[in-house]
């Protein structure tokens, strides 16, 4: 019996000890530390606001699935998607609306007006490639220039009906052929003559195969090219497509009845801040506020002449035709 | 007797919390879930059936696992009784080799299969220095095919050695001494005596095949099994009603495949 106490006591110690940790803690969905950075991010919020965000491998999508889930008692305090299912989430009901100060410095079509989701970062979609593997072949310079035999079997582009990436990947080629999100003949059309030319078509990132070799040629974001070319050293090239392209913001939400919400506020305040968002520019990602970029970084982005032919699109548009034209792709493309 | 009635509910109580807890509660709860509808669509069985896309892909995926289990039956079975029969040096080391990828995660296998036959796999540069083109396959529905079987013949072979240890050598002995040939003590004796054993682990390789998701989601091939479907659903819009009806229906159309064979086994096992 004594020592039976004695575990209770020790079991009720941890348990404080733990509660005491919690204090300081918030949770993130989505915060993984090969994507944009998020680990140099969390090591900054621990360093400045004292909030210890644990690193979450989950992608977009486990996130918004999880929470969802979750709605009766919520674990997660902030969540990082990609804008989309912030949109899904905010239908759904599983976030809160946060009304940030900084709210008011990020442009209209990027936050709900309410605070539900805002933007942090931004990337620009385009064409990702390994110039050592092409074997001598030009550096593709179109989304035309993909349909070209010499690039047979080489183009990689990821299942517009799996990722988010891919999905994105098929409103830019769609808008820079002509097409809107009423009509995505374009995109479709695009996509059955790419399918003569024996594309490879990831359903998850597929980046370490780009840097392999095996995957030359990859519709992807200008962060990920970057990184690459820079932290990783591999010999790629990022081109925005003459056609043109888009850029995507990336959103973070506070999550509704979160347990630590006085943290998760202040993860997101840090986020938003000066410094949160120059670290942002660091990892590539084009932060949302008008904050002074470090030279050295602006100097290895493409030049804004380059920047000029990514538009945006309505992202609310986006997301309520998505299911949808997953659909048709998996009918149409094959 | 009534006391060892009570007792006996007493002892299975605890096995019935665990079927209640982890069987029973989650699977009820799938049921109904799949019956809700989201944006006034019907429910997600609806949904589902009426879906040319959804459909086709369990048809697909149905087609794919058959042809899986008669290739990994075919080729396992020839190996486990020569496995089973033969003594040779290295026979042992074989063994573990050929059953090593039990153990492998579908995403390690669909590695295999780009290591083998991806742009840069052994295929494609043997293809460049024969024919002049990389001989590809890795990321078309033959990659898929060569990955499901890859991890399906470790189980056959396992079983048919097994069963091969109790099956009646005096029996084919007899046969060879009535002057039946090799071809027919195969087919009269052998496959017979396997028959029980080649139909549980068909039916496991079967079942594995319609719920395998890692190599499919590897290799992303074009061919949209429902397992990667369930996945796409759930997580891009976290549509449960649809994710849970398309687990129902998929479970249940495993089930019914199976239900099926065994009694076709059975019927022929009357017959022969």
């Amino acid at each position: 019996m004594r020592a039976f106490r004695k575990t209770l006591a020790a079991v009720l110690l941890c348990g404080m000890a733990s509660l005491a940790q919690a204090a300081d803690t918030a949770i993130c969905y989505n915060c993984p530390p090969d994507w944009a950075d998020w680990g140099t991010q969390l090591k900054a919020i621990a360093a400045d606001t004292g909030v210890q965000v644990p690193l979450d491998n989950k992608n977009s999508g486990q996130s918004l699935a999880q929470l969802v889930a979750e709605k009766a008692a919520p674990v997660a305090d902030v969540v990082y998607y990609g804008v989309t299912f912030g949109l899904q989430a905010q239908k759904a009901g599983v976030v809160d609306g946060y009304n940030t100060q900084r709210l008011e410095q990020i442009p209209s079509g990027l936050k709900d007006p309410a605070g539900q989701w805002f933007a942090i970062h931004s990337g620009t979609l385009g064409i990702m490639v390994n110039v050592d593997a092409l074997g001598g072949l030009p550096v593709p310079q179109s989304w035309a220039d993909l349909l070209k035999p010499e690039y047979k079997g080489m183009v990689g582009y990821l299942d517009p009906s799996s990722a988010f990436v891919g999905y994105v990947s098929a409103v830019a080629i769609n808008r820079a052929l002509g097409g809107d999100l009423d009509n995505f003949t374009p995109a479709i059309d695009y996509f059955q003559k790419l399918a003569q030319n024996a594309p490879i078509v990831p359903k998850q990132t597929a980046y370490a195969r780009v840097l392999s070799g095996e995957l030359p040629i990859l519709v992807d974001y200008d962060f990920n090219a970057y990184r690459a070319r820079y932290k990783d050293n591999a010999h790629v090239d990022f081109v925005i497509p003459r056609e043109g392209s888009i850029s995507v913001p990336y959103v973070m939400s506070l999550v509704a009845n979160a347990p630590h919400r006085a943290n998760g506020e202040k993860v997101l305040d840090f986020v938003l801040s000066d410094a949160g968002q120059a670290l942002w520019a660091k990892a590539y990602l084009r932060p949302v506020r008008p904050v002074p970029i470090p030279a050295e970084v602006a100097a290895q982005f493409l030049p804004d002449s380059d920047y000029a032919r990514a538009g945006v699109v309505d992202y609310q548009k986006m997301a309520a035709v998505q299911e949808a034209f997953a659909a048709r792709y998996l009918n149409e493309v094959k | 007797m009534a006391t060892s009635a009570r007792h006996a509910a007493w002892a299975l109580a605890p096995a019935f919390a665990v079927l209640l807890a982890f069987w029973l509660l989650p699977l009820a709860h799938l049921i109904v879930l799949g019956s809700e509808s989201r944006d006034s669509n019907g429910s997600g069985y609806w949904q589902v059936l009426s879906s040319a896309q959804y459909v086709g892909s369990l048809v697909q995926t149905c087609v794919l696992a058959m042809v899986v289990t008669g290739a990994a039956l075919l080729v396992g079975g020839i190996s486990g009784v020569f496995l089973a029969r033969q003594r040779f040096f290295g026979r042992s080391a074989l063994v573990a080799l050929l059953t090593f990828p039990l153990a492998f995660p579908g995403v390690v296998v669909g590695f295999l299969v780009i290591l083998l036959a991806g742009r840069q796999g052994l295929l494609a540069s043997l293809g460049l220095h024969l024919a002049g083109e990389r001989w590809i396959f890795a990321y078309s529905l033959a990659g898929l095919f060569v990955g499901y079987l890859y991890f399906s013949i470790p189980r056959v072979i396992l079983t048919v050695m097994a069963a091969c240890e109790s099956l009646d050598r005096s029996l084919e002995e007899a046969a060879h001494s009535l002057g039946a040939g090799h071809w027919r003590v195969v087919c009269d004796v052998i496959v017979p005596g396997l028959a029980p054993a080649l139909a549980s682990c068909g039916a496991i390789c079967f079942a594995t095949s319609m719920g395998a998701f890692g190599t499919a989601f590897t290799l992303g091939t074009r061919l949209n099994v429902t397992p990667v479907a369930i996945y796409n659903v759930f997580t891009n819009y976290a549509n449960f009603a649809v994710a849970a009806a398309l687990s129902v229906v998929l479970g249940a159309v495993t089930w019914a495949v199976l239900l099926l064979t065994r009694r076709l086994v059975k019927n022929a096992g009357t017959v022969l």
